[in-house]
């Protein structure tokens, strides 16, 4: 989940409900339909009960970071779990539990305790655990606002993740940072409030950590496959010890511009073992020198790589679309040559026309 | 929201509190997405309304357990685009850019923050689309079913969503993808 998420739902989680008119119109719906059918259903009248009303939860900060505190926390059963956790459900987040570094900060604000679990910088994206905990079991409407960055960024990005353990919140935060250069990183990360929808508490919490880089050995590619007016550019994969993170532009024409709006590249992979997987991109960004304004610099995130495998060939494809106003939407599907990486020896090539692997219909269903 | 398969089959076949149960449960975001539309209470209740008196009458013509909520929002939004077009309510394409460009030169700080101001400014399929897929948790393929266009072209609209709503926001967050489409 990215800020935007986070920002659209909580809009929505602002707009009042009136819980108690829903569900009267739900019942009478249900009394009104199973009398004998009229001829004319009539306009109901809308009951008028107050409206219910959010609490905000307004406490004064008291900030602490102890070693009774550390202590208490290390009790809570999912402290050190969280990838575990999460990797019941998502394929390839057991690595990140066994290469991340521990980083062990906690803090407490009105009741609420933050602990920062476990971190990974794989020299493309800060991936780290949270868990909160309250003096009394939280509800699956909670989450943490407030979106971390990096000091070596520009400004918050990436995408949080959470769900409720044990009645306690747990969280995996990720922030893209290509830079392999980078020996190590810097996380701010100032929450702001725990929004439930019994109310929101806002605390007086700061975390600011250092991660080291995981070594990373990229293999610098060049290669560039072009159809339909679009091309690819494959510029780097680097194969970690908790995922594979391919580098990549997209460079169109002018002329298609004239025509479509809008471009996306992005990949699919397949192993030689036969195994298929999703490669979400992390986000791009336009870059100095781009001909076009869908001229866009990729970096794409794929994990849970089967350790058997000694090659993996990504599959790019795209879509070109327009909208126009009063006109039904229209997109065109491109598929790009493949590009095949040999793990074993560091080597890559063309493979011309492939046939599109097939990702796992209900795998998909649960992204 | 997932519900389980077993509560969603007895519903389609007739078991009246089967349906109840899940219409209850759905409530909140049944309204949220109808508030977002007609902008007033009484009103999201009246397209509230519709919509469970129409899921009431139709749930059996659901074939998929799998698509219930996808069903169910479908048919919220309809009742709230329906509403807004015979109250005359509906805000148009030129209108909307129109408002954005006054607002890009004069909207301060404070209406650059409020999220829902910027969601509201969006043509509608824009706003459907982010709705969906943000606060109702969908996948494309189910936006794709509810909006009725190809997936590649519902994801074309989230990320021209997105970038319209960076643009209303900007300078407040930092946008991952950085793109301007203007």
């Amino acid at each position: 989940m990215n800020d935007k998420e986070i920002l659209i739902k909580n809009a929505m989680q602002n707009i009042k409900v009136p819980e108690d008119r829903l569900e009267s119109i739900i019942d009478d719906a249900f009394y009104e339909t199973s009398k004998p059918k009229k001829n004319k259903r009539k306009k109901w009248l809308i009951p008028t009960i107050a409206a219910a009303v959010l609490l905000i939860g307004l406490f004064t900060a008291t900030l602490s970071a102890s070693p009774v505190l550390a202590n208490y926390m290390a009790q809570v059963p999912v402290i050190g779990n969280v990838f575990s956790i999460f990797a019941e459900e998502e394929e390839g987040l057991i690595q990140y539990e066994r290469f991340s570094d521990d980083v062990k900060l906690t803090q407490s604000s009105n009741g609420i305790t933050i602990s920062i679990d476990k971190a990974v910088y794989d020299g493309t994206n800060v991936t780290f655990t949270y868990t909160v905990t309250a003096n009394k079991e939280l509800d699956d409407s909670a989450y943490l606002t407030g979106f971390p960055q990096l000091l070596e960024g520009e400004g918050p990005a990436g995408s949080m993740d959470w769900k409720l353990a044990e009645g306690s919140l747990i969280g995996i935060n990720t922030i893209p940072h290509l830079d392999e250069e980078a020996a190590q990183v810097n996380v701010l990360w100032e929450p702001k409030s725990l929004y439930t929808d019994g109310g929101e508490i806002e605390g007086d919490w700061k975390f600011e950590f250092a991660v080291d880089q995981l070594k990373t050995d990229p293999i610098i590619l060049d290669e560039i496959n072009s159809e339909g007016g679009v091309s690819i550019h494959f510029t780097e994969v680097t194969f970690t010890d908790v995922a594979v993170n391919v580098a990549y532009q997209q460079l169109v024409e002018p002329a298609l511009l004239e025509i479509w709006e809008a471009v996306e590249v992005e990949l699919m992979a397949a192993d030689d073992l036969g195994n298929v997987y999703l490669v979400p991109y992390n986000g791009g960004t336009t870059y100095a020198g781009a001909r076009t304004r869908e001229d866009f610099s990729w970096t794409a995130t794929m994990r849970g790589l089967d350790p058997l495998a000694t090659s993996l060939t990504f599959y790019p494809f795209g879509h070109v679309s327009r909208m126009e106003e009063g006109k039904e939407p229209e997109s065109i599907r491109i598929e790009f040559d493949a590009l095949e990486i040999n793990m074993l020896e560091g080597t890559y090539q063309i493979i011309e026309d492939p046939e599109f692997p097939v990702y796992d219909e209900e795998e998909e269903e649960k992204r | 929201m997932q519900h389980d398969e077993e509560v969603i089959t007895a519903a389609i076949e007739g078991d009246r509190i089967a349906l109840q149960q899940l219409l209850k449960s759905e409530k909140e975001r049944l309204y949220r997405m109808a508030y977002t539309y007609v902008k007033n209470e009484d009103d999201a209740l009246e397209v509230f309304q519709q919509t469970v008196l129409q899921a009431i009458e139709s749930v059996h013509q659901v074939k998929e357990p799998y698509y219930f909520s996808t069903w169910l929002v479908r048919i919220c939004i309809n009742k709230a685009l329906a509403f807004l077009k015979n109250n005359k309510k509906l805000v148009y394409m030129d209108e909307v850019e129109d408002r954005n460009l006054e607002n890009s030169t004069t909207a301060d700080v404070a209406e650059r923050l409020d999220v829902s101001s910027a969601l509201d400014s969006l043509p509608e399929k824009f706003k459907t689309a982010l709705m969906l897929r943000y606060y109702q948790d969908f996948t494309v393929k189910q936006i794709a079913i509810v909006m009725e266009c190809p997936e590649g072209t519902v994801k074309t609209t989230l990320h021209r969503g997105l970038a319209m709503l960076k643009k209303d926001l900007k300078g407040v967050y930092a946008d991952e993808r950085q793109r301007d489409f203007n």
